[in-house]
């Protein structure tokens, strides 16, 4: 094959998957589950008195750098975001004032997971992620209200990239996680899984097994593989059906061994895309039949001109273009820092690390008066609930921030530049703990950002 | 109105710490009979919390034995993560703090408070921290009638290191060496954290050392979890 055939094949390849007409099935099916998933997803939360536990109640939260605008809103606030994100994922599922629906669905959820990182779960960046996309994609187009409001709105087809880009986002997804699964301790020393299965042994029938070493190593290898070469799998129509019941199979055992929440259903149910679009227009038929819908909500796509390409907006493909770069990119920044990933944690979110380590610490801080030269200890616990301060005990921006949340305390109480250290062990991966943060160092001089942290002790030290 | 172990040290031992006085104070003083009324009222209502926490664990009782015997696995509500959620809030917050850290005025700009020593009057409040923490290690070595399996065991049926060791053994031994250094503080310890602060130091720090090798060591090797929260992996 010629090298302009090969170009030439490869541009007719972006073109089909970008501009070419794709019935809107696909896409109807995801706005539905997402927006079905999200409602469950918000009940399950406020049931559960997260919004209280985790928002209103805390004295301190810990904001991202250069989002330290972000804060949490009170209580009355904080029950109108989320009833806003409520109504809103409603919204995308029924296709109600659908662009309307996934901004706000969009912001109120994006705001919500800033205001506090001590949350943090890669499966929340994904669902910020797939909301914007959401707010571009034409999914309101067929089974939906706004058809009601507006007939002219129906459409059987739309541009291709609008179901691509979410195959796209999926597809990072499960291959950066399983690029991540590429290192010594999860390949060779089967960590962390080696400390975490043991703990189920309680289990009935598989507990036994889930005690060995073979264990471990057989889940780690398979979800490295699974992570790496599913989505390949999902995109060949002959191993599509295989391939699903393999993520059913894959995500419902992570949900019953690890407490991941609504993680893997979400991903059992974004998964479907990668079906055809005959699948889904069964699917939504059947559907129809079952609410005693009237079938011409799901128009027939147009087949009598297979070569049509539609119009794109290029600040669209612009946008989507930055949108995967970044996304592709962000997972390696960590390249840039010296010393362990898994130690530092500068560079490790965004970036699809899941279920990568087991790292637990404590930490207390030394507080100096400089006039009086006093020295007392901070306990963070009177400050902190127990999980922020658990994620806090790890992660050096978290442990900065708290520092630096006391200096200001101690401001307004009239002592100005209080000096504070902090006294951190962590324990990584079965390694013995071991001390995290220079204890000689004024964290009130050492400011936040994106440059090495050099007051993290080196790991081998 | 004020009762428990406190009110207990005061009336034994608070107006006049002299043994021989003592008994006159609730046999011939004028107020004697008002005093062992108090007494007596102070015990009773010990023994009534006490027999109420009996009743709820008994066999015989509400069985709250059974129940905990019952929640296995490793997240917070599991009878594992409460009792080791539980017993390393005690070391941490109650012995470390409450009966070596806080006397000694590590919490209050350095300046002593000896009025918050345990058993203040009695004078006994090193003889209680070793006692406490004597029960922290019973429970981690399985000791109580008879000496039983203990996490001890469990860390090392996991083969749990630290740094080349066994982790069982480490903490085994920080246990020995923070009781050590706990009896080696002289009472009384209300005059010990203004007067010779030295060793009281020393025993805060070793359990301090303890406190991370009970609270991320043991409980990462355990794999027990602190909330209910979703969780990725860190």
């Amino acid at each position: 094959m010629t090298a302009i055939s090969l170009h030439s094949r490869l541009v007719n390849a972006l073109r089909s998957a970008w501009y070419e007409p794709t019935p809107i099935a696909p896409l109807v099916t995801f706005r539905i589950v997402f927006g079905l998933m999200m409602a469950i997803s918000v009940v399950r939360f406020w049931a559960n008195g997260w919004i209280r536990e985790f928002y209103i109640e805390p004295e301190v939260h810990f904001t991202y750098y250069g989002f330290e605008w972000v804060t949490a809103p009170g209580p009355v606030g904080m029950y109108a975001l989320f009833g806003i994100m409520l109504a809103s994922a409603i919204g995308i599922m029924l296709g109600w004032r659908y662009r309307l629906s996934a901004a706000l669905f969009f912001l109120s959820f994006t705001y919500v997971e800033l205001i506090d990182k001590t949350y943090y779960l890669n499966h929340y960046y994904f669902v910020s992620l797939v909301a914007l996309l959401l707010c571009f994609v034409p999914a309101n187009r067929a089974f939906s209200l706004d058809m009601l409001r507006k007939p002219t709105l129906a459409a059987g087809e739309v541009p291709a990239w609008s179901v691509t880009i979410l195959k796209l986002q999926l597809a990072i997804v499960y291959i950066y996680a399983g690029i991540a699964k590429l290192n010594a301790e999860w390949l060779l020393d089967a960590m962390p899984l080696r400390i975490w299965l043991p703990a189920q042994s309680h289990l009935p029938v598989i507990g036994g097994f889930l005690s060995t070493a073979f264990a471990a190593y057989a889940f780690s290898w398979m979800g490295a593989l699974y992570d790496l070469t599913i989505v390949f799998f999902l995109l060949n129509a002959r191993t599509r059906p295989w391939a699903y019941i393999a993520v059913i199979g894959f995500h419902m055992i992570t949900w019953m061994l690890f407490p991941i929440g609504m993680f893997p259903f979400i991903m059992i149910l974004s998964t479907l895309i990668f079906f055809s679009p005959t699948f889904h227009t069964r699917l939504l038929e059947r559907l129809a039949a079952v609410l005693r819908l009237r079938l011409n909500t799901i128009p027939r796509p147009d087949t009598s001109n297979t070569t049509k390409i539609l119009p794109v907006p290029r600040i669209i493909t612009g946008f989507m273009a930055v949108f995967i770069v970044i996304q592709v990119l962000a997972p390696w920044r960590y390249l840039l820092y010296p010393g362990d990933l898994f130690w530092t944690e500068q560079g490790y979110r965004f970036s699809w690390r899941v279920m990568l380590m087991e790292k637990a610490g404590y930490v207390v801080f030394h507080v100096e008066d400089p006039i009086t030269g006093k020295r007392w200890d901070v306990m963070p616990g009177d400050y902190l609930t127990p999980i922020q301060e658990k994620m806090m005990s790890t992660q050096p921006d978290m442990i900065l921030q708290f520092a630096h949340f006391l200096e200001e305390k101690y401001r307004a109480e009239g002592m100005n530049d209080a000096i504070v250290r902090a006294e951190a062990y962590v324990t990584l991966n079965g390694r013995g703990s071991r001390l995290f943060i220079d204890d000689q160092v004024d964290l009130t001089q050492e400011r936040d950002g994106f440059r090495h942290k050099k007051w993290i002790v080196d790991l081998n030290q | 109105m004020a009762k428990g172990f406190a009110a207990l040290d005061y009336l034994l031992y608070g107006e006049n710490p002299d043994a021989e006085n003592v008994v006159e104070l609730f046999d011939s003083d004028d107020e004697a009979s008002a005093r062992r009324q108090y007494l007596l009222d102070v015990v009773e209502d010990l023994r009534a919390r006490c027999d109420a926490v009996y009743e709820r664990w008994s066999p015989a009782g509400d069985n709250y034995l059974g129940t905990f015997v019952s929640l296995t696995g490793n997240d917070v509500g599991s009878a594992t993560g409460m009792l080791l959620n539980g017993a390393i809030q005690y070391c941490e917050s109650d012995v470390r703090d409450g009966k070596i850290g806080i006397p000694l005025g590590v919490r209050s700009l350095n300046v002593p408070i000896p009025a918050n020593c345990e058993a203040l009057y009695a004078q006994q409040s090193i003889l209680l921290a070793v006692e406490s923490i004597k029960g922290l290690q019973n429970l981690y070595l399985g000791k109580g009638k008879t000496d039983g399996v203990g996490f001890d065991d469990y860390l090392t049926a996991l083969n749990a290191r630290h740094n080349g060791d066994a982790l069982a053994s480490v903490i085994a031994s920080q246990i020995d060496l923070a009781l050590t250094k706990i009896a080696a503080i002289p009472e009384p310890y209300s005059e010990t954290v203004e007067q010779n602060p030295d060793p009281a130091m020393a025993a805060y720090q070793e359990l301090q050392k303890l406190v991370v090798l009970l609270k991320a060591d043991m409980m990462s090797a355990l794999g027990i979890l602190i909330t209910y929260q979703d969780n990725d992996g860190d």
